[in-house]
C-alpha cells in the first residue's frame, strides 16, 4: 500500500471512505447507507498538493492515478458489525494457537488408537478455521469459544455445546478428511450425524449450534 | 454362547477418568469450565470398541471405581445410554460380570456392528461423554 502524505502532516484517506470517528454503533450503519456494499468501485484521481513518498517498498495494490479497480470486499453485504469481527479475530487468534499447540502433545497414540498429528494436519486445520471463521463473521455471526483437542484421525477436534439447545458440534479436521459430527436430543432420543466439513456448509452449521 | 443381557434403564452405571494433571496417556478427560463446572470429553471413554462400566447398584459406593487416589468417577444412567442412535445401531449396556469385578457391564451398539469404524466409535464417545456427569472429582494432587 503506498502512503501518500501532502506536503503538511495531514495522510490522505486514498479510500476516501468517511473519516469521521464513529463513537456510535448505529452511525456505522447510517454511514454504511452511502457506501456499495459488495464491490465498491473506486478511482483514484491525482492529488493536488505536492506530496511525499513515506513508504514505497511495500507496491502492492498498485493502483495509477486516474485507474478505475473495483475492491473485493472479503464479506457479502451488509458488513457485518465491527465488535463481531473483532471479537471473532481476537477468538480465532487464540484458537490458532490452540491448535499449534496439539502438535506437542505426547500421548500414548498406538494405545488410545490415535493418529499423531503431522505438520500437514496442523496447519490445514488452521486454514479451515480462517476459512470458517471468515465466512461466518462475513454474515455477522458471533464466533464462541470452543473447545479444541487431538483428533482421533490426527489433525483438529473442535467442539462447541449448546446446552439450551441440547445440540453438540463437532470437526475434526485433518489434511485428509473434514467431517462434522453433529449430536442433538429430540424426542427421547440422541442423534448422531455426520457430513463432510466444506466451504458450502460452514454457515448452516454454525447457525445450526448457535 | 450365552443370549446377551442388559441393564434396566433404571439403573446408574460409573466409569472411573484420570486426572488432568496425571494423565500423560490420553487427551484430557475432562474440562473446568469458567463456570466451575466439569465437561466430561470423549477420552473418558477411550479403551477398545465396548467401553466399560461399573453398575452402581453392585457397589457399595462410587469410590470402587477408583483405582488410583487421583482418578475421578463419572455417572452416567442406562436410560441416557438407551437413547443414542447412530446410523443405525443403538446403544445398550450389556452385563458382563468378571470374576474380579461382579459390577463390570460394557456399552455395546446393537445389533453389533460388523466393522466397529473409527467414525461410529468416535461418534459414541462423544454422545457419552455429553451424557456423563462428574460424581467424584478427580484429586490432581
Amino acid at each position: 500500500m503506498r502512503i501518500i502524505q501532502t506536503s503538511g502532516t495531514e495522510v490522505m484517506n486514498v479510500f476516501n471512505l468517511p473519516s469521521t470517528q464513529i463513537s456510535d454503533p448505529s452511525d456505522f450503519h447510517k454511514q454504511d447507507e452511502d457506501i456499495p456494499k459488495t464491490k465498491v468501485d473506486m478511482r483514484f484521481d491525482q492529488p493536488t498538493a505536492p506530496r511525499t513518498e513515506v513508504d514505497d517498498t511495500d507496491s502492492t495494490p498498485t493502483f495509477g492515478w486516474g485507474e478505475d479497480f473495483n475492491l473485493e470486499l472479503p464479506y457479502p453485504k451488509p458488513y457485518p458489525d465491527s465488535a463481531v469481527l473483532d471479537s471473532n479475530s481476537t477468538l480465532l487468534r487464540e484458537m490458532l494457537s490452540e491448535i499449534d499447540v496439539l502438535l506437542t502433545n505426547e500421548y500414548d497414540w498406538d494405545e488410545i488408537d490415535y493418529r499423531k498429528p503431522t505438520v500437514e494436519d496442523i496447519n490445514f486445520a488452521k486454514d479451515t478455521l480462517i476459512k470458517f471463521v471468515t465466512v461466518i463473521g462475513g454474515e455477522g455471526c458471533l464466533l464462541t469459544k470452543p473447545y479444541i483437542s487431538n483428533s482421533e484421525d490426527g489433525g483438529a477436534k473442535i467442539e462447541w455445546h449448546s446446552d439450551n439447545s441440547k445440540r453438540s458440534l463437532y470437526l475434526r479436521i485433518t489434511c485428509h478428511e473434514s467431517v462434522a459430527t453433529k449430536i442433538w436430543d429430540e424426542s427421547d432420543e440422541t442423534n448422531i450425524a455426520d457430513e463432510s466439513f466444506s466451504q458450502e456448509n460452514y454457515l448452516s452449521l454454525w447457525k445450526w449450534i448457535s | 454362547m450365552n443370549t446377551p443381557t442388559y441393564v434396566d434403564e433404571s439403573e446408574e452405571l460409573y466409569r472411573r477418568i484420570l486426572s488432568n494433571k496425571c494423565n500423560t496417556k490420553t487427551p484430557p478427560q475432562y474440562i473446568v469450565e469458567a463456570s466451575g463446572n466439569i465437561r466430561i470429553t470423549s477420552p473418558a471413554f477411550l479403551g477398545g470398541d465396548r467401553p466399560s462400566v461399573d453398575r452402581a447398584k453392585k457397589l457399595t459406593k462410587p469410590e470402587c471405581t477408583k483405582r488410583n487416589l487421583t482418578d475421578g468417577v463419572v455417572s452416567i444412567k442406562a436410560a441416557d445410554i438407551k437413547t443414542i442412535k447412530i446410523r443405525n445401531y443403538t446403544a445398550d449396556v450389556e452385563i458382563t460380570p468378571l470374576d474380579c469385578n461382579p459390577a463390570h457391564a460394557e456399552i455395546v451398539l446393537i445389533p453389533e456392528p460388523e466393522k466397529m469404524t473409527r467414525s461410529i466409535l468416535s461418534g459414541l464417545r462423544d454422545a457419552l461423554a455429553r451424557k456423563a456427569t462428574c460424581k467424584i472429582v478427580p484429586n490432581p494432587k
